[in-house]
């Protein structure tokens, strides 16, 4: 069953178009990531997605057009967004990220937060022991850990991740999309996953898109996507993807 | 040293008109990022309401409760009204508009009510009570108590309600609390009523001793903006102990220093103003925002 599809979206900022007729669907509880360089888009279609940029064409999901929604009634459908930059509430304490994560999913599955919470801190432990903790003094790793903890929360039936990567030692970037990997599955989450390193993510995810200056110029499943040199080569990078230049 | 404990009693309980009115700007200044000098004058006009419910044969609790509601719902509307279209705008577009709103308010207010000064009697009646030597009149600290009460609560609001957490979430990173499905508009409309109120019970509550008229809240503004400053924009705690020091030290000032004396009190807020931005931007109690990349 489809779950997300984007029909031809177009979008600007200051009247620099950074999509140009976006095209692709995520289906119900898979993985997909979006690959491609800096600049190609990644960023531009998970916010288009969930309402935080103004797009022409048409973005639909479960069935329902959301084109032009404002960012909080899309994320009340059950689409959860990790930003760039993790968005954390710096101020709040750790808890009370968490607890904005869980207040997020309204109505639905409220009697199940308890059980969810322990889910999350068994996933990532360092959350309970800091859970007092002002935000802002944890560090990336640990920020991008309760990014996706707190947007998980809210149960959402599709989550956007947004370079979970970035400014991370690439140690924690395993363990991130690992974590992400097992959620996904236990939570029947679809996933769509802004990553620039392509050869980390081609290992975690079921399908790709690779995107270069705002359109698709490639997709596939991650098994073909590996094999793929011509791609690789042409949109990915050979030293992202691992090969010998 | 009784002298001295009395002024300092009294000083504290004017504090406490500078300390809500000083939340309420703070509870603005966070959402919105607008320093509202209308918040005065919008004391004000809660209190003319209170006056006109009053002197019509209402009992004042009554009138206090209507009072607040109404002001709640004003503070809502303007910030739809006016604040909505010039959101996210620079501090120079905020603040010709919140002082627009001063003028504009206090031309409404004198256009409904006029320009006598009008009496609201004090609902605590007319005995006084002695603490620690120091005499206080039952009105003093009657408002005090009312106004105490009011903090605590809002305080509370913010910190054990969930409607108060997301308030804090919109204020803080509005982008970041849309993706949890924040409605970021009606959180910061929510903060403009809540101020309305916070405000209106101080306007109401020592309007008995204030007088009612349309600049009764004029000096009030400048002191809770200084204790703003003093406390921080961003510390709704600190600016309430902001106000309670500068009602202290404004009345001390008023009777210890030569020369100072009643009509030269507003030195003190300026002096405060002054001297905080020069040694400590952010205020007493404000954060430098402790981020890490």
């Amino acid at each position: 069953m489809t779950l997300l599809q984007l029909t031809g979206v177009r979008a600007a900022y200051d009247g620099v178009q950074a999509l140009h007729g976006m095209d692709l669907a995520v289906t119900g509880g898979e993985m997909v990531a979006l690959l491609g360089a800096n600049g190609a888009g990644k960023t531009t279609t998970l916010r288009a997605i969930s309402g935080t940029v103004s797009v022409e064409g048409a973005v639909v999901f479960d069935e329902r057009d959301v084109t032009g929604w404002a960012a909080h009634r899309v994320a009340r459908l059950g689409v959860g967004h990790v930003p760039e930059g993790r968005g954390t509430f710096v101020d709040l304490t750790v808890e009370e990220n968490l607890t904005l994560g869980t207040l997020a999913r309204g109505s639905r599955l409220r009697g199940q937060v308890k059980e969810d919470l322990a889910a999350v801190h068994e996933l990532f432990p360092i959350l309970r022991d800091f859970s007092r903790r002002q935000a802002g003094a944890l560090s990336g790793g640990q920020q991008q850990m309760l990014a996706i903890a707190r947007a998980i929360l809210g149960r959402p039936r599709l989550l956007l991740v947004d370079e979970p990567s970035l400014g991370l030692a690439p140690m924690v970037t395993t363990e991130i999309l690992r974590s992400l990997r097992v959620l996904q599955a236990e939570w029947q989450l679809a996933v769509l996953l802004a990553e620039q390193n392509a050869r980390r993510a081609l290992a975690v995810v079921d399908r790709a898109y690779v995107l270069e200056s705002g359109r698709v110029v490639a997709s596939g499943s991650a098994a073909e996507l590996r094999e793929n040199t011509a791609v690789q080569d042409a949109y990915l990078g050979a030293e992202q993807t691992g090969r010998p230049a | 040293m009784t002298e001295l404990w009395q002024q300092v009693l009294s000083g504290l309980g004017s504090g406490f008109i500078y300390a809500s009115l000083a939340l309420a700007i703070c509870l603005v200044f966070q959402g919105t990022g607008a320093v509202n000098f209308a918040q005065g004058v919008m004391a004000t006009a809660s209190a003319y309401l209170a006056w006109s419910l009053v002197s019509n044969g209402m009992n004042f609790w009554l009138a206090l409760v209507l009072v607040l509601a109404a002001s709640f719902v004003l503070g809502a509307l303007i910030e739809r009204v006016f604040i909505r279209p010039v959101e996210g705008s620079s501090p120079l577009v905020m603040l010709t508009v919140t002082v627009a709103l001063l003028i504009g308010l206090q031309a409404v207010v004198a256009l409904i009510w006029g320009d006598d000064p009008q009496q609201l009697q004090s609902p605590f009646g007319g005995g006084s009570v002695e603490v620690f030597g120091a005499r206080l009149t039952a009105q003093q600290l009657g408002a005090a108590a009312v106004v105490l009460v009011t903090l605590l609560l809002a305080g509370a609001f913010f910190r054990f309600t969930t409607l108060g957490l997301r308030m804090r979430a919109a204020a803080q990173n509005p982008a970041s609390a849309r993706l949890l499905s924040i409605d970021v508009g009606r959180m910061l409309a929510l903060g403009w009523g809540l101020a309305a109120t916070v405000g209106a019970v101080a306007g109401v509550i020592f309007a008995p001793t204030l007088g009612v008229s349309p600049a009764m809240m004029d000096s009030s503004l400048l002191l809770a903006l200084a204790a703003a400053t003093l406390g921080g924009f961003e510390s709704r705690g600190g600016a309430v102990v902001g106000g309670l020091v500068l009602g202290v030290a404004a009345n001390l000032a008023s009777r210890y220093i030569p020369g100072i004396g009643s009509d030269l009190q507003l030195v003190v807020p300026f002096a405060v103003i002054f001297l905080v931005l020069l040694l400590r931007p952010q205020g007493l109690f404000g954060r430098v925002s402790s981020v890490r990349a």
